[in-house]
């Protein structure tokens, strides 16, 4: 199911749309400092509905990553289109780009290095409220009682000090967060790696609910192919900075067309089969 | 080789940047040479301006600017008003005279610090490093003059060593050997002076570098694959600590002319240092700015050579290598 | 080979509670045989594998219990005995690969220093041993990768390295605490392929920990579940996994089978453990378990489990099995 850029699955309820996004990072080989060219993305076209979630899935160095950057504007793509509610956002810039970030928010990998250790629960989550320069303090620590209540912590524990939770309860504090401004669009980028089984199956949970109470939309970029097929409505295979194959989440993992798509299948799949052992990476 | 080259290059250019700046600053302030004779009456204003004329000082700032840098190139640093002598031998003469005593000092700050941080570092707590902390923030906190005067005080007391001078009358007539032992007993107070102060500084950074590294989980797993302390203390731990210890040992370089002025002059040790002071109170400029620059020179050199030598020690700041995967 | 008995371990940080960490651990792992310890973070099991090494912080407190390696008891040890056997007899292989370098020190040489601590042999021997196990762990090109720095390494490769220190003296017991989960999952296959691999050659015992039952599978001989710090059910892998006994390991399981599941479809709720994980500072008596498990009985709040052994090799630690 290799689509191209113009998807049959186009529609006028799409929250996101990419086309032909590309981009290059620059990496210095050799003692004279030439720049060469790595492609890290090559024209990735993809599409989410409104309240539906797209996984990207992809082994390390697949530009999977890089695309989530790009979508969220961390990165300026170097050439193609992101449209998010229909409007397009790779030619904006600077004070444009503010109507973006409530809109889409990003969750990332470890929560003890996307946020600052010392700060208390409540200073971290209440810092979008404050750079969109929402209300007075009360107003503030009511939203924040009520994002901790959403992700099922105590609002009690508000002002205690993100080093004394767990890596689970530190990931929902990471979502809270994201959540204050009431995005349209969540991105999480290997936020369940590293955290135990039965924790991503709570974060997960969490997930899932917070999709049909606020009608959210996930882009989720993980490694973890049978976990994510779980979650997401399609999937997208990266490799090497392509997208390989793309298709509904069941299609994909029941039937693998493309070779870097069955690796995956058999990879989670085969764990437990004892492989003979492969070339290094 | 090209990072050495392209270091070498700017260099250059920094110098180029101090002269130019020292120049406008000796310009710039109030007062020349000539001043205290102007006071003087018995000193006619036409010999002044003819002096002036000799010197050179009244030809526009740009064009000395050049003519001096041209004949720097050469090695020739101008003339001292002063000393009525050519500049180049007689900060050469001086700067030899600091060097003995820098050189030494530095050697023993070294020697002696680096063992002590790693004592301390390796034994956190126990016996030594409960006396070796507070001595040296005692020392890190003494001025460096009160530090000098005091030991001088204590010298002047209790005799231990000459206070002043860098060698005894008749020095000419000793023997080589005697001449060596002279010179020894005449460093031993600004040397005691200069390891004081700098034994304290290199022990504190050493110890700092080996316990943060002493906590590192590669530290850990080599304990754990049944390498022995010692070993891992030197061939595992020394060499990751020793970064931030080689940037130290290049400002030790680079203070190798110039940091030593207080010292010298409480001394009376014939340096540099009280020659660049003398200087810039009586307005010598060349003198000053040739004096400023031998100090450029060494500080430069100082930071290269330390960098050149992080370099090769710490793999991980090879700039541009390509991925081994 | 190795015996733990009844071992008990308190962390005592400094201006904090206690934290109970193990609790009467007793278990048993055979010359070449692969153990699999899984549970959640905070279940001990780290602690487990760096306790039978000695390797705890110095805050840890080996308040009771024995290790048993060979019929000599570690924990009583002397420093040179000690040191003689970590990494020679027993090689502990840590979680993160990337710290686990030495960042200026080249491949070879860190697996040369191992050789170097425990073998008599000279620098060129060494050498060549050095050479010799980076090609057994997978390298083509093994000079290139010993005159390597630990940062021009990928994730994979490191943890490959890492292996090869581990096997350098030939060890009779592996230590790998969670190898791959730093790892994406077609590494994941490779690694612990190669571990399998080196363990069936050199017939070395294997400890492998991990958060996910999953990796266990197929490759471990038995499995030990452990909960805040103690074991809650034991036996052969195969036995386990088709017939899980306590309550954590079948909700574990369940999450487990997830993956295996052939016709995989976007569910609307995971079988998640309600609850938290437990707080090991406040440690009260009963199971500890309990607060979370849905079949507690009132008795599993009052009293500390007992076990049970429902066949020769299968024991669990639960009230519903305590005739």
């Amino acid at each position: 199911m290799l689509t191209n850029g113009n998807s049959s699955a186009t529609s006028n309820r799409a929250l996101l749309r990419v086309r032909a996004l590309s981009k290059k990072y620059w990496i210095r080989r050799g003692m004279f400092r030439r720049r060469a060219p790595l492609a890290a993305v090559s024209d990735v076209a993809l599409e989410i509905e409104g309240g539906k979630t797209l996984a990207i899935v992809g082994s390390s160095g697949s530009g999977k990553s890089t695309v989530a950057r790009c979508v969220a504007r961390l990165e300026k793509p170097d050439s193609g289109e992101i449209w998010i509610n229909d409007r397009e956002i790779v030619q904006t810039e600077g004070k444009d780009l503010m109507f973006l970030r409530p809109q889409v928010q990003l969750v990332f990998q470890d929560p003890t290095a996307s946020m600052n250790a010392r700060f208390s629960v409540a200073k971290t989550i209440e810092e979008p409220l404050l750079l969109q320069g929402c209300g007075a303090r009360e107003e503030r620590r009511a939203r924040v009682a009520e994002l901790m209540r959403e992700v099922a912590l105590r609002p009690e524990w508000m002002e205690r000090r993100v080093t004394e939770f767990s890596g689970g309860q530190r990931q929902r504090i990471a979502i809270a967060r994201a959540l204050a401004l009431r995005p349209k669009l969540l991105i999480l980028d290997e936020a369940f790696t590293g955290l135990d089984l039965s924790t991503q199956a709570q974060i997960a949970n969490l997930l899932l609910e917070l999709q049909t109470s606020h009608s959210l939309t996930y882009l989720l970029i993980s490694h973890d192919l049978t976990f994510v097929s779980r979650m997401a409505d399609t999937i997208a295979v990266m490799s090497l900075g392509r997208i390989v194959e793309e298709g509904r989440a069941e299609e994909v993992v029941i039937n693998p067309l493309h070779p870097s798509t069955r690796a995956l299948v058999a990879a989670a799949q085969g764990l437990h089969s004892g492989n003979a052992a492969q070339q290094p990476s | 080789m090209t990072y050495v080259f392209h270091r070498l290059l700017r260099a250059a250019l920094l110098l180029l940047g101090v002269s130019l700046l020292c120049f406008l600053f000796t310009e710039m302030a109030p007062g020349s040479f000539f001043d205290e004779m102007r006071l003087n009456p018995q000193i006619s204003p036409e010999t002044i301006t003819s002096l002036r004329a000799r010197y050179g000082l009244d030809r526009p700032l740009v064009v000395r600017y050049f003519r001096w840098t041209a004949s720097a190139m050469h090695g020739d640093l101008g003339y001292s008003i002063a000393y009525n002598a050519p500049v180049t031998p007689l900060l050469w003469a001086r700067a030899k005279n600091t060097l003995l005593l820098t050189l030494t000092a530095t050697l023993l700050t070294w020697l002696l610090g680096v063992p002590l941080g790693l004592m301390t570092g390796s034994a956190r707590g126990k016996f030594a490093d409960k006396l070796a902390t507070p001595t040296s923030s005692f020392l890190l906190s003494v001025p460096e003059l009160v530090l000098a005067v005091g030991l001088l005080a204590l010298a002047v007391r209790w005799r231990f060593a000459p206070v002043g001078g860098m060698m005894s009358l008749g020095f000419e007539d000793l023997s080589p050997w005697e001449k060596i032992r002279d010179m020894a007993v005449h460093m031993l107070l600004p040397v005691l002076i200069l390891v004081l102060g700098g034994v304290a500084v290199v022990e504190r950074h050493v110890r700092v570098s080996v316990l943060e590294v002493l906590d590192m989980p590669y530290i850990q797993a080599a304990r754990g694959l049944g390498i022995g302390r010692a070993r891992v203390l030197f061939r595992h731990v020394l060499p990751v600590a020793a970064n931030p210890a080689i940037s130290l040992f290049g400002f030790s370089i680079a203070a190798l002319l110039g940091g030593s002025l207080v010292v010298e002059v409480v001394a009376a040790w014939p340096g540099l240092g009280p020659l660049i002071l003398e200087a810039t109170l009586s307005r010598d400029l060349y003198l000053v700015i040739g004096a400023v620059l031998f100090s450029a020179v060494f500080m430069i050199a100082g930071n290269l050579i330390a960098d050149v030598i992080l370099l090769a020690s710490d793999p991980r700041i090879r700039p541009g290598e390509p991925d081994a995967s | 080979m190795l015996d733990l008995r009844g071992l008990t371990i308190r962390y005592l940080p400094r201006g904090q509670r206690p934290v109970q960490a193990l609790k009467g651990v007793t278990i048993r792992v055979q010359a070449r045989e692969i153990l699999g310890i899984t549970g959640e973070s905070g279940s001990g099991k780290s602690t487990l594998g760096a306790a039978i090494l000695r390797l705890l912080p110095a805050y840890a407190d080996y308040s009771a219990g024995a290790v048993l390696f060979e019929g000599r008891d570690v924990l009583v040890m002397d420093d040179s005995e000690l040191r003689r056997i970590r990494g020679s007899r027993i090689a502990l292989i840590s979680q993160d690969s990337a710290s686990s370098l030495n960042p200026v020190l080249k491949i070879g040489t860190q697996i040369s220093e191992v050789l170097r601590a425990h073998l008599k042999l000279n620098k060129q021997q060494r050498m060549g041993r050095v050479l010799e196990l980076l090609r057994e762990v997978g390298f083509d090109d093994p000079e290139r990768i010993a005159s390597a720095y630990a940062h021009e390494l990928s994730g994979g490769q490191g943890q490959r390295v890492v292996i090869a220190q581990a096997v350098a003296c030939g060890p009779a017991l592996l230590i790998a605490d969670e190898p791959t989960s730093k790892l994406d999952s077609q590494l994941q296959a490779e690694i612990l392929a190669l571990l399998s691999n080196v363990v069936r050659q050199h017939g070395t015992g294997l400890i492998l920990i991990t958060h996910d039952p999953a990796i266990l599978v197929g490759l471990a001989d038995r499995i030990a579940v452990m909960y805040a710090g103690s074991i809650v059910e034991e036996g052969g892998t195969a036995d386990v996994v088709r017939n899980p006994l306590h309550p954590y390991t079948q909700a574990l399981l369940r999450l487990f089978m997830l993956r295996l599941d052939r016709h995989p479809s976007k569910m609307d709720k995971f079988p998640a453990i309600v609850g938290e994980a437990p707080d090991l500072s406040h440690a009260g008596p009963g199971c500890c378990f309990e607060p979370r498990c849905l079949e507690r009985m009132t008795v599993c709040a009052t009293e500390d489990p007992r076990e049970s052994n429902l066949s020769h090799s299968h024991r669990v630690s639960c009230f519903k099995y305590a005739n």
